[in-house]
């Protein structure tokens, strides 16, 4: 071991190599390698391993397919990731059971970057040979690799991507969302927003999803005759946000609508309730899972949110079963990512049995214009032709007082409050300027 | 032609107008700063309030994450990359002493970053020293790799959800101030920014400890001759150092709850402080962070002034509050390249 004493020659450090130092030490956090920057690993089907089987047309029972699970597994939307890879994992055993189709899935991390997405996605296609692909949580890195999956012949979920874009001016003719659009979502609570507060003031996460929640909410809010004070963006992550939140405070208006997802989105309720705002709450993605990060007592005075899905949302018997199957397999509560994976997965993969394919185009036809038969929503669940957009009812909920507050077998603190079906909240496929 | 002026009158007199002109650059932004920060005042004056007040307690948060890497960098010449580790390592830990072993908080205040100060112990034992005395990369990739496998392990330990413990009751909810309100949370924080900062500053420059430990650094070879040990006072430093972290990560778990990247979203950060501030200066440091918590509340508002007052919505920058840290460090190191505080030495 070198000794420290009498290390005169030690090496010392000046204030330039500090700063390239910590300026390299920056450029490789920043790249992402901070987070699980470990690759890609094989998570095996539990049954026969294919040793990468693809399927070119013989498909049928006895199938075998390889699908690439590629979501956020580091960094602040990694839960979200972990709830769409556990999602994934349980439609793979139902359909190795009700369906005998063997299903080898290979995840790799996004690291929530847009061109780390792309680079990983590129590995799944071209090295692993994945048949299709699912994942993703932020719209802009799932944007980014379903256009490029789609222009190469393959089939992408979209899983967790909310953003207008993905089935708008940014849609792709392999690229299908399995979630609601902010559109939806908006549109589903702007009716309960409207009742809930005269006046909005929108705070949002400043990239695609953030701002095409913005314009959702702001339209949605109008439409039924509330006024929005204004809006500001804010970097995606931030560290603290109370500067936002002074602003929203100092705006005159009666409600907040937070347009921010992830770990940010419990900072905000944090440090919302720490500063004891004296105003309401309401936002277009409620992530059940965010909300059990800021604890009973602030979740009970978040207000009212939009849900893709959640605990307490009216589910088909499948749905309630898969409810409890998340808890049984998992160990863990039953939120909206387990529903986005599980449907991907899914739907992806009988869409493949359908068209005897792997091909991204004839999975696509596969799936266009599809209804589900087995849905885990309770209501008319289809795939619309003209852009990919999962047409699904959207529910709303609200926060229960504490001491209503389920937690076993698993954690629902929410109530229902409404649902308005798919058809009646979606915009127009005209609307969306996607074109396929 | 000026042919009666030699080479080194007409450098001067190049470098003169390029300092006047320099000057005028920097004296015309004071004063657009200051009348935007006029105009915003008085046509927002609660906000204005808000976000000095806001950016002041930001600002302290800083300095209480930035203190042990300063510390640690001045101290032992080692970019501790993994300092954001241990941060998130004090969050965690906390999180176990309080929501699984149900033990208070206060009992996390204390038992959390002298874990975390135990951790920086063995660290230092069986990594650093192995690497000190060759070029400062080396060390920046072994505490760079310690970060990953923290972050693996908390992964492992804690999974990857979110989690928080709670606070007493005593430190919830809001303190009105009279002219705004502040999360007593937050106040609670800067009012343990502050002792950690002073208690530091004290150890290092008023006892004999902090005197064999400074002069270690400056001439270790002399040290040991006269039987100081100097090896196991740099790692009572590195614990110190870990324990601030850890102190800083119970404070920021408490307040907003943890996850596995709650390290790797501060470290960045940390090390703009420390730059601005002079690389191996703790009062730089002070200054610095305090500097960026203001600057990232009111830099804002001020462009916003600006736009109002010209008519040019494009001044408005949206999302400019993330870049401030950035440009803080930019134009900082153009006035002055070492930092505000960067010497040779410790402590100068």
């Amino acid at each position: 071991m070198p000794e420290r004493s009498g290390s005169r020659k030690q090496a010392r450090i000046g204030r330039r190599t500090y700063i390239a130092g910590a300026g390299a030490a920056a450029l490789t956090g920043l790249s992402g390698c901070l987070g699980n920057g470990e690759g890609d690993d094989t998570e095996g089907s539990g049954g026969d391993d294919t040793g990468g089987g693809t399927t070119t047309g013989e498909a049928g029972g006895g199938s075998s397919y390889k699908i690439g699970v590629i979501t956020a597994r580091s960094g602040s939307y990694s839960f979200l990731g972990e709830g769409e890879l556990q999602g994934a994992k349980l439609a793979q055993k139902d359909l190795a059971d009700e369906h005998g189709v063997d299903v080898e899935i290979v995840t790799a991390d996004t690291e929530t970057d847009p061109n780390t997405g792309l680079e990983r996605m590129k590995r799944l296609v071209n090295e692993e040979e994945v048949d299709a692909v699912l994942g993703g949580v932020s719209s802009s890195v799932a944007i980014k690799m379903g256009n490029w999956a789609s222009d190469n012949g393959v089939a992408y979920m979209a899983a967790g991507s909310h953003s207008d874009q993905t089935t708008g001016g940014k849609c792709a003719a392999n690229m299908f969302r399995p979630t609601c659009s902010n559109s939806m979502l908006a549109n589903a609570l702007g009716s309960q927003m409207a009742d809930y507060a005269d006046s909005w003031y929108v705070m949002y996460a400043d990239y695609t999803w953030g701002q095409t929640g913005r314009d959702a909410i702001k339209k949605s809010v109008k439409a039924q005759g509330g006024e929005i004070t204004g809006e500001i963006g804010t970097p995606f992550p931030s560290q603290d946000y109370t500067q936002y939140l002074n602003e929203a405070a100092n705006s005159g208006a009666e409600g907040l609508a937070v347009v921010i997802a992830g770990t940010d989105q419990r900072i905000v309720t944090e440090q919302f309730n720490d500063a004891g705002i004296d105003m309401k709450m309401a936002g277009p993605l409620f992530e059940e899972s965010v909300f059990w990060g800021v604890g009973k007592e602030a979740t009970s005075n978040v207000g009212v949110w939009a849900a893709p899905w959640a605990a307490s949302s009216p589910s088909t018997e499948k749905g309630e079963a898969f409810k409890q199957r998340i808890a049984d397999e998992f160990d863990a509560s039953p939120f909206s990512r387990h529903y986005m994976g599980y449907t991907s997965m899914e739907q992806l993969v009988l869409a493949a049995e359908r068209a005897g394919s792997t091909e991204g185009a004839e999975i696509s036809a596969a799936l266009e214009g599809h209804e589900l038969e087995a849905p885990i929503k309770d209501g008319d669940v289809y795939w619309r032709e003209g852009d990919h957009q999962l047409i699904q009812p959207v529910d709303t909920v609200e926060a229960l007082p504490q001491d209503e507050m389920q937690d076993d077998p698993y954690k629902s603190w929410f109530k229902h409050t409404s649902t308005s079906a798919g058809d009646d909240v979606a915009r127009s496929v005209a609307d969306t300027g996607c074109s396929l | 032609m000026n042919e009666g002026i030699t080479f080194q009158e007409r450098i001067a007199a190049t470098l003169s107008e390029q300092s006047s002109l320099s000057l005028a650059v920097w004296g015309a932004a004071v004063v657009l700063g200051v009348i935007s920060l006029g105009y915003a005042a008085v046509d927002r004056p609660g906000l204005v309030i808000d976000n000095l007040i806001g950016g002041f307690v930001y600002g302290m948060i800083l300095v209480l994450i930035a203190l042990g890497l300063a510390l640690i960098l001045g101290l032992m010449n080692v970019v501790n990359f993994a300092h954001g580790a241990l941060f998130m390592a004090g969050a965690y830990i906390a999180y176990h002493v309080v929501a699984v072993l149900g033990l208070s908080f206060w009992v996390a205040l204390v038992v959390a970053p002298l874990a975390v100060g135990v951790v920086g112990i063995l660290m230092e034992v069986l990594v650093l020293r192995r690497v000190y005395g060759q070029e400062p990369i080396v060390g920046l990739l072994a505490t760079f790799g310690m970060t990953l496998m923290f972050q693996e392990a908390v992964r492992a330990i804690w999974g990857s959800t979110p989690l928080r413990f709670d606070t007493p009751a005593l430190l919830d909810g809001p303190l009105s101030l009279g002219v705004t309100s502040v999360g007593k949370f937050r106040l609670f924080a800067v009012a343990v920014s502050v002792i950690a900062v002073v208690a530091t500053y004290l150890i290092v420059t008023r006892t004999t400890f902090g005197l064999s430990v400074r002069s270690g650094v400056q001439d270790p070879e002399m040290s040991e001759f006269l039987g100081i040990n100097i090896p196991l006072r740099f790692t009572a430093m590195f614990f110190l150092g870990a324990t601030i972290a850890g102190l800083g990560g119970v404070l920021r778990g408490a307040e907003v709850g943890m996850q596995p990247d709650l390290g790797a979203s501060f470290i960045i950060l940390t090390f703009i402080v420390v730059v601005v501030g002079g690389v191996g200066s703790l009062f730089g440091s002070v200054v610095a962070g305090l500097l960026i918590g203001e600057a990232v509340f009111l830099f804002p508002l001020m462009v916003r002034a600006m736009a109002d007052l010209t008519g040019l919505e494009f001044l408005a920058i949206r999302g400019i509050g993330g870049l401030v840290p950035y440009l803080v460090m930019i134009v900082i190191l153009m006035v002055r390249p070492r930092g505000f505080f960067g010497t040779e030495g410790f402590l100068e």
